[in-house]
């Protein structure tokens, strides 16, 4: 008894261990930074460069989400600050300037107040910097967002860095691929056309990402013995060729890191052994493939068997069914004219197919005969 | 700049000399200086309070009786001679650190060897270790001339070769006579700048200094960097007496200092502020500085004084020249500035600085290609503006005009060009140059407005700019607006320079457009009334802003214009090697190369140098990678290579790496897009019709079925980066979706093979552009009726051609399709088997359209019959692209003349709506153009 309840708790132990490191950035990007021909260590080039030599850069991370941009250029201000430093003595104090274009779309509000002081504040501290050596990263999250308007900021921030006393790099984060084309042509000739394009891994190094992340470390506090097992029965998972197919299901649909990352191996552990299993990789992937819009159409039958065949029922709870309908988003008024009328006597339309709805009744063991009648005598109808 | 190698050889300069203008008397130099002055020279030693006649404090007393409410007041001088030396604000001078020391009598101008302990005027040099003077004579060995680059004394050497070495001592009862300089260095004396001089009511001469201080006294004490004559200026003001100050020192830049020579042993260098309270260093800005001294007149008194001075004029052995304004005076209305003034300065920013300089700055010698990295920063000013002198000329004349004609009638220049074309450098380098002639005097005063319209808040703005700048002041803008009208107009003028003709550089003046162009009309209009002395240069870039305006407005701003077009290839060229001159870093072939790039794309400057310093930064890149730098010449500089991934890095067109990396779902969504598209012949499709497509297909190949929940995310995805453009995802079904680029297969040429099956299920795609332009004419469309698996041969003979048209494909991704030979196509005919041939022979320079008709013996180089024959080998199905005006029956001739006959369709071509070209078909291909119906025959 004391030696199951010993295991479950190694075996949860282990878990925190694995989901500590599948949710730190650091772990998850250590791979990156080894290899020399990554977007990290492009970026981390560039940007060492323009601190070592005192000149103005600018760059756009491009790319589809969830492929690591944020996280390469996270890890990089964070991680590698310290050796940043090491190399550079003080000038790698570096001062970080966060703009997301979600919060700052308005472009007077990125920099607060009134725009006409806070160019003039900021430059002053271009200034200021730049005859200290320290060089200013400005990192403009969704930066097709500040490309909205007259793009007044963009263009005072790279106007400003055509002045020889200002050092600063500028970091555009996108995920639209055009983002560079939205810039009005005196602000793009204004931008030096550095674009780090961030694509969806392949499935082999989406594979050695796993690997990297699953595997327990030899110097974690869990008994050594354990440890060695559970490595073992990883590797012995990894491969396999039913695990080959797994992953292959699962990128199909989305090979970014971010995805794999929400791949929760992790949680369908056995709890009692403690080790994973080729079972729990199946659990998770069908975890990952369910339609949410299905499932919730089994969840409503009753309320829909209602709705169907109205008839039998009375107005109240057709209503309410109606209502709840509306708010899963499966039906929706046809278009926002008449607000004040009554909800009943509005248009509405289908928002799933019928061939959805007609699979997802046919998956409902509990429903009734009538309806699927219904459904088919309509579809042929 | 390489810091190491200057003030070794700026000293050895120095000292090869002899010391002559340091040995002599401070006098000699103010008479220079101020030669018209009657001034007394080489006063005793005398209490700076000079006694004064009785008559004359009586005349004084009398006047302040006169004006009693006045108090007493500073007087404040800008030069003032004492004690036989003439200084100024802005003078460095030694400051004596304590009462009576060693020493304020015995100041050797000169230094004595350290060897034989005498003077002389034998040539001397300079240990860079221990700063002691050396006869060249007395080394051991002698030397015969002043060593070029770093030296260091026998003994020096000897102490960091580790050997223990006895220095010469100085003969019995001779002391060693410290220079001022040593003094300095040894923390005997203080070295100071003086920032105002002033003489108390009681008489008694004061100056406001600076401190300048030494690497062993800040914070970080000496840093390994610091050159032996280096100090800091501190932002530690203090008030003196004149009487301590001992004599000028000369405390330089790094430029000037690197330019100095022969300035004697008290030359100081000096780069960095050091911040007293906050212990870091700054580096200080030179540049800057300097318009803003420039900027006031001076001819303000600052105080009331003005009249007590010159009363004690004559006969006082001080020297006064215009009172000047005291730091003091500019502190209180500075933060009434705005941004576009660029004076302004924003509270607690001082506290910004570094506590240590790096030694990376200062200690670097930079490779060629770094100075190159460098010299090619959008930043760094140019020496010297190539290829805008007709236009520079121009505005020149026309600013001179305006000002030089008595009655300064306004006027507007309107100046266009697209981006990077160099519009604003132009106006500021010509307005620097009037700049130095207004300082010569050869020209009438004005004053110079910059302002920018992207950096304005409002439109409405820039009245509020202008009469800051105008008067200093800050209102609002109806005020603004009132008073700038009343100035323009005639009626009360604005600020101090009244009446001197105002230059208003307006860059980016389209920004000015509001609803009612109310701005533009004021702005515009000003110049017009009489006596408005104003001159509007407007910036933009459309070259049609004029038009777009009121007639009212356009009536007075459209009349004198300036265009800057865009540069072509060898201006371009030219702009970048007046940059990189004296650097050997790139290849010629290589500037050569990215300036055609830039000047066929958009004749952008910025995008010029941009993509060169890109290229350099890749060289960089690979000799630092490879690490041995300087093995041979070849690799260190910027070759084609390099400029090519900079060009491609540019250009490149991120959405086919990422169509090519989709997860599998993906790309068959973006195929069965492509199909629907086709087959409705509409703009877009629904989701509902898409997601069966794809169900439909997946089942026939039996792949996995995708959710349409997944399917609907992808979607999303898909969307999100712009390769197709969707609605909200929220309409689930409904959603419309569009393809955001042209539907070009070539992308999905590495999916997997269940998508090549569905390319193939039915839907053909109409056209794959022909990317290469530089193959010959292949501006065409190539047919290719079932294009999977096609693979291009491209045949040139010209490889420069091939180069071009590779990194083309390259750019659009296709350049795995297609393979390019360089090669004489006749030659390689008989050997070479092919599906379909598409030929675009020369047709011989742009004499062709001169033609009245185009015969088939015009190509080049041989007739149309013979290339015809030679293609008929390859392949049955031959394209022919031909020019517009060629003989049609010629053509259709030529497909009876082969044997056997060749069926023969033919097409015109239109490109942009202009007739361009004729393809003409022969053979299978013929046939299958004409059974699709596409065109007749």
């Amino acid at each position: 008894m004391a030696a199951a309840a010993a295991a479950a708790s190694v075996a949860s132990q282990a878990q925190a261990v694995l989901r500590g490191r599948l949710c730190d950035q650091a772990v998850v990007h250590s791979a990156l930074r080894s290899s020399p021909d990554t977007n990290y260590s492009k970026l981390k080039y560039l940007v060492a460069s323009s601190v070592s030599e005192a000149c103005n850069n600018s760059v756009l991370l491009l790319g589809p989400r969830g492929c690591g941009k944020a996280a390469v250029r996270f890890s990089f201000l964070v991680y590698s600050s310290a050796p940043l430093s090491a190399v550079f003595s003080d000038a790698g104090v570096v001062f970080d300037e966060m703009l997301n274009g979600m919060l700052h779309s308005d472009d007077n509000c990125a920099t607060k107040a009134s725009s006409d002081d806070n160019t003039e504040f900021m430059i002053d501290m271009l200034r200021e910097c730049g005859l200290a050596h320290k060089t200013i990263i400005f990192v403009l999250e969704e930066f097709d967002l500040f490309a909205q308007g007259k793009q007044r900021l963009l263009y005072s921030l790279l106007d400003a860095m055509q002045s020889l006393t200002s050092q600063a790099v500028v970091i555009g984060v996108s995920c639209r691929l055009d983002a560079d084309q939205l810039l009005e042509k005196r602000v793009r000739s204004r931008f030096s056309h550095r674009k780090l394009l961030f694509v969806p891994s392949s499935v082999d190094s989406l594979q050695r990402l796993m690997e990297h992340l699953l595997a327990l470390p030899e110097d974690s506090p869990l008994p050594t013995k354990y440890v060695r097992e559970y490595n073992a029965r990883i590797t012995s998972i990894f491969n396999d060729k039913k695990f080959k197919g797994i992953l292959s299901s699962l990128t199909d649909a989305d090979a970014t890191t971010s995805h794999i990352l929400r791949f929760l191996v992790v949680s369908y552990m056995d709890i009692d052994s403690g080790l994973l299993s080729m079972q729990s990789f199946m659990n998770a992937l069908s975890s990952m493939q369910r339609q949410p819009k299905m499932d919730s159409l089994q969840e409503y039958k009753s309320v829909q068997d209602a709705y169907k065949t109205s008839d039998k029922y009375s107005h109240t709870v057709c209503f309410r069914a109606f209502e709840h309908l509306l708010d899963r988003e499966l039906i929706s008024f046809a278009d926002n004219k008449g607000r004040n009328q009554a909800l009943e006597y509005r248009p509405v339309k289908l928002l799933i197919s019928s061939r959805e709805l007609a699979e997802s009744l046919k998956l409902n063991t509990t429903c009734p005969a009538v309806l699927q009648k219904l459904l088919d005598r309509e579809r042929y109808m | 700049m390489d810091l190491s190698a200057t003030p070794s050889r700026s000293k050895s300069g120095l000292r090869s000399s002899p010391r002559k203008s340091v040995a002599a008397p401070a006098v000699a130099q103010m008479d220079l200086s101020t030669p018209s002055k009657p001034t007394p020279r080489r006063k005793p030693k005398a209490p700076p309070t000079p006694t004064q006649s009785e008559p004359k404090r009586q005349r004084q007393r009398q006047r302040q009786r006169q004006q009693p409410k006045k108090p007493k007041k500073r007087a404040y001088y800008r030069k003032v001679v004492y004690d036989g030396g003439e200084f100024a604000a802005g003078d460095d001078v030694y400051v004596k650190r304590r009462d009576g020391a060693e020493s304020d009598a015995e100041d050797p101008e000169a230094e004595e060897c350290r060897v034989c302990f005498r003077a002389g005027a034998a040539v001397m040099v300079e240990c860079d270790v221990c700063l002691g003077g050396f006869h060249l004579r007395c080394v051991r060995p002698p030397l015969r001339r002043v060593p070029e680059g770093d030296w260091a004394c026998p003994y020096c050497e000897a102490e960091r070769a580790g050997k223990a070495i006895e220095r010469p001592k100085p003969p019995e009862g001779k002391r060693i006579v410290r220079t001022a300089k040593e003094k300095l260095l040894s923390s005997d004396l203080w070295a100071a700048r003086i920032e105002s001089l002033w003489r108390e009511p009681d008489g008694i001469f004061w100056a406001k200094v600076r401190w300048y201080i030494i690497p062993e006294e800040t914070a970080a004490g000496r840093q390994p960097h610091n050159l032996r004559r280096e100090l800091y200026r501190t932002n530690d003001l203090a008030d003196i007496e004149m009487e301590t100050i001992l004599r000028h020192c000369y405390v330089m830049s790094p430029k000037e200092f690197k330019d100095a020579s022969d300035q004697g042993d008290d030359v100081f260098y000096c780069e960095y502020e050091y911040d007293i309270h906050w212990h870091n260093f700054k580096r200080l800005a030179d540049i800057d500085d300097e318009p803003e001294t420039k900027e006031d007149p001076g001819d303000e008194p600052y105080n009331a004084g003005n009249d007590y001075i010159s009363d004690s004029d004559e006969d006082s052995e001080y020297d006064e020249e215009e009172p000047t304004k005291c730091s003091s005076a500019r502190t209180h209305q500075s933060h009434a500035l705005a941004a576009n003034l660029r004076k302004g300065r924003t509270y607690g920013l001082q506290k910004i600085g570094i506590r240590k300089i790096p030694e990376h700055v200062r200690c670097h010698q930079k490779t060629n290609l770094e100075k190159a990295k460098a010299t090619l920063l959008l930043a760094t000013l140019p020496k010297s503006l190539p290829c805008r002198d007709k236009e520079m000329e121009e505005i020149s004349a026309f600013v001179k005009d305006a000002i030089c004609n008595d009655q300064c009638l306004g006027r507007c220049l309107y100046i266009h060009g697209v981006p990077g074309t160099g519009k604003t450098m132009s106006v500021l380098a010509v307005m620097r140059r009037l700049r130095s002639e207004l300082d010569s005097g050869n020209l009438r005063p004005y004053s110079f407005i910059e302002i920018n319209g992207l950096k304005l808040a409002s439109p409405e703005n820039i009245y509020k700019v202008i009469y800051e700048q105008l008067s200093g002041h800050r209102v609002g803008l109806k005020k603004a607006l009132h008073y700038l009208t009343e100035h323009f107009s005639g009626g009360t003028k604005i600020g101090k320079q009244a009446n001197q003709p105002i230059i208003l550089l307006i860059d980016e003046l389209d920004l000015l457009l509001t609803r009612n162009q109310s701005v533009l009309y004021n702005i515009l209009d000003w110049p017009t009334r009489p006596n408005s002395n104003l001159v509007v240069i407007g910036i933009a870039n459309t070259m049609d802003l004029p038009e777009k305006l009121l007639p009212r407005i356009s009536s007075r701003m459209g009349i004198q214009r300036l265009c800057f077009g865009p540069y072509n290839y060898r201006q371009l060229q030219e702009i970048i090697t007046s940059r990189l001159k004296g650097i050997d870093a790139f290849e010629d072939q290589a500037i050569e190369f990215a300036s055609r790039k830039v000047a066929a794309m958009s004749g952008d400057a910025r995008r010029a140098l941009e993509i060169c310093r890109r290229a350099a930064e890749f060289a960089d890149y690979r000799v630092k990678q490879s690490g041995h730098t300087s093995v041979n010449r070849g690799k260190n500089v910027v070759c084609m290579g390099d400029i090519e991934a900079a060009i491609q890095e540019v250009f490149q067109a991120p959405h086919i790496q990422v169509m090519k990396n989709c997860p599998k779902f993906g790309k068959i969504i973006l195929v069965a897009m492509v199909h629907e598209l086709y087959r409705s012949g509409l703009g877009e499709v629904m989701f509902d019709k898409l997601a069966a497509t794809v169900l439909s297909w997946c089942h026939v190949n039996r792949e996995l079925l995708p959710g349409y929940d997944t399917l609907l995310k992808i979607c999303c995805k898909l969307g999100e980066s712009k390769i197709i453009l969707c609605e909200e995802g929220t309409k689930h079904k409904l959603q419309k979706l569009q393809l955001n680029y042209a539907r070009n297969p070539q992308i999905f040429h590495g999916c997997p093979s269940t998508c090549e099956v569905y390319t193939c299920s039915g839907c053909t795609f109409p056209a794959f552009h022909s990317s290469t332009p530089g193959v010959g004419e292949q501006r065409s469309q190539l047919l290719a009726l079932d294009q999977q698996g096609c693979y291009v041969v491209a045949v040139e003979i010209d490889p420069r051609k091939v180069e071009l048209a590779a990194h083309n494909a390259r750019i659009y991704g296709v350049d795995d399709m297609i393979e390019f030979v360089v090669a004489d196509f006749f030659h390689l005919a008989p050997s070479f088997k092919a599906d379909l041939v598409f030929l675009s022979p020369p047709w011989g320079g742009p004499s062709y359209s001169q033609a009245q008709v185009y015969s088939l013996d015009m190509l080049k180089p041989r007739d149309g019959f013979t290339i015809l024959q030679a293609a008929q080998e390859i392949s049955p199905n031959i394209i022919m692209f031909l020019p517009r005006n060629v003989d049609i029956s010629q053509v259709e001739q030529l497909s009876w003349l082969s044997s056997p006959p060749f069926d023969f369709a033919s097409e015109e071509n239109y490109i942009e709506h202009r007739f361009k070209g004729i393809t003409a078909y022969f053979g299978g291909v013929a046939q299958e153009v004409l059974k699709q119906g596409l065109i007749s025959s």
